[in-house]
């Protein structure tokens, strides 16, 4: 188990991830990214807006981004 | 010295007892109920789902709380616990443990074994009162948070919590509703309230921005309660805080 930060770029704005979450594995760290940035969108979507530009980078203990989950590519879009 | 305060069950008398309605006979009777006492690390399971219960717990010191465990392995936490609460006052009766109940930082408690429980309930009506009151407001408690979870916007559900985590607190003369630490980390937030760490995360800096709350560490600082209260569509009714309420009387 390791310690991964999700740190949320939205729109311009930082807001890091101060607790972080226990993961197995980066592949499990990416799929929690990619479940938030998929709540988020959701809370988003709600309240009648949505940007697709924002995402989530996966930092390690250090701080160091490991990966970046683009909110864009969390969802399958079509009809637009 | 004050025997009473001292006594491991003397937070269950506390909480029992905020209708004022036990006769000194009762007093005595509860704290003579026998137990043993534990403590348990953070996260350590004080019942788990499916077990068979042979006793209930009061919790003398620290926080609890109670949750399900869903197939995809995802978990909702259904209720808070605070010192002098009996967690799983329930299971004296149904004895087959519908949930678990988890220490959420390192607790002590004591075992109170259900054929005691339900002696004392059944031989004392104002204790039984009490007892079946105690597991009223839980439930109280639980319709609110689904209602929280189900039909809220992700800031008034952290709002939410926010306040009731206050309200109770400073009820249970554990501290001010307004001015807490909150024993929480964002991602038991998120289980709580049906979102994920990142977005509870948004949620709390969006209240911090809006003024309603600031944050140190785990500190939390509520400057205008009825401002939060108004965010978080809390009204601490369902909590039946108030020992002047109609219960009292009957």
């Amino acid at each position: 188990m390791a310690r991964f930060y999700l740190d949320l770029h939205e729109c311009g704005s930082v807001l890091q991830d101060a607790d972080g979450i226990d993961a197995e594995s980066l592949d499990a760290a990416r799929a929690l990214a990619l479940t938030s940035a998929r709540d988020v969108m959701c809370g988003e979507i709600s309240q009648g807006s949505l940007c697709l530009s924002c995402f989530i980078e996966i930092c390690d203990d250090s701080h160091a981004m490991l990966e970046r989950v683009m909110f864009r590519d969390a969802v399958a879009i079509s009809g637009l | 010295m004050n025997l009473l305060a001292e006594h491991p069950l003397a937070p269950m008398l506390r909480k029992l007892n905020f209708l004022g309605r036990f006769s000194a006979d009762d007093k005595v009777a509860l704290l003579a109920l026998p137990h043993t006492l534990k403590t348990i690390a953070a996260h350590g399971y004080i019942v788990r789902e499916g077990d068979t219960a042979t006793h209930s717990c009061l919790l003398r010191t620290g926080f609890a709380y109670r949750q399900k465990v869903v197939s995809s392995g995802l978990r909702q936490i259904c209720s808070i616990h605070l010192p002098g609460d009996l967690v799983d006052l329930q299971n004296s009766l149904l004895i087959c443990a519908d949930h678990g109940v988890q220490a959420l930082t390192q607790i002590d408690v004591a075992f109170i074994p259900r054929e005691a429980i339900l002696e004392i309930a059944f031989q004392r009506p104002e204790v039984g009162r009490a007892m079946w009151f105690d597991t009223l407001v839980d439930a109280a408690i639980f319709r609110e948070w689904t209602t929280n979870v189900g039909r809220r916007e992700a800031r008034a559900r952290i709002a939410h919590i926010l306040c009731e985590f206050g309200a109770r607190l400073e009820a249970a003369g554990l501290g001010e509703r307004c001015d807490y630490e909150l024993p929480m980390s964002q991602e038991l937030l998120g289980d709580c309230t049906g979102l994920t760490a990142v977005h509870v995360n948004r949620m709390l800096r969006r209240l911090e921005d809006d003024g309603l709350i600031s944050r140190q560490a785990r500190a939390v600082r509520i400057p205008d309660w009825r401002a939060l209260s108004k965010v978080g569509d809390f009204d601490d009714a369902y909590l039946h805080l108030s020992p002047d309420q109609p219960a009292a009387r009957l």
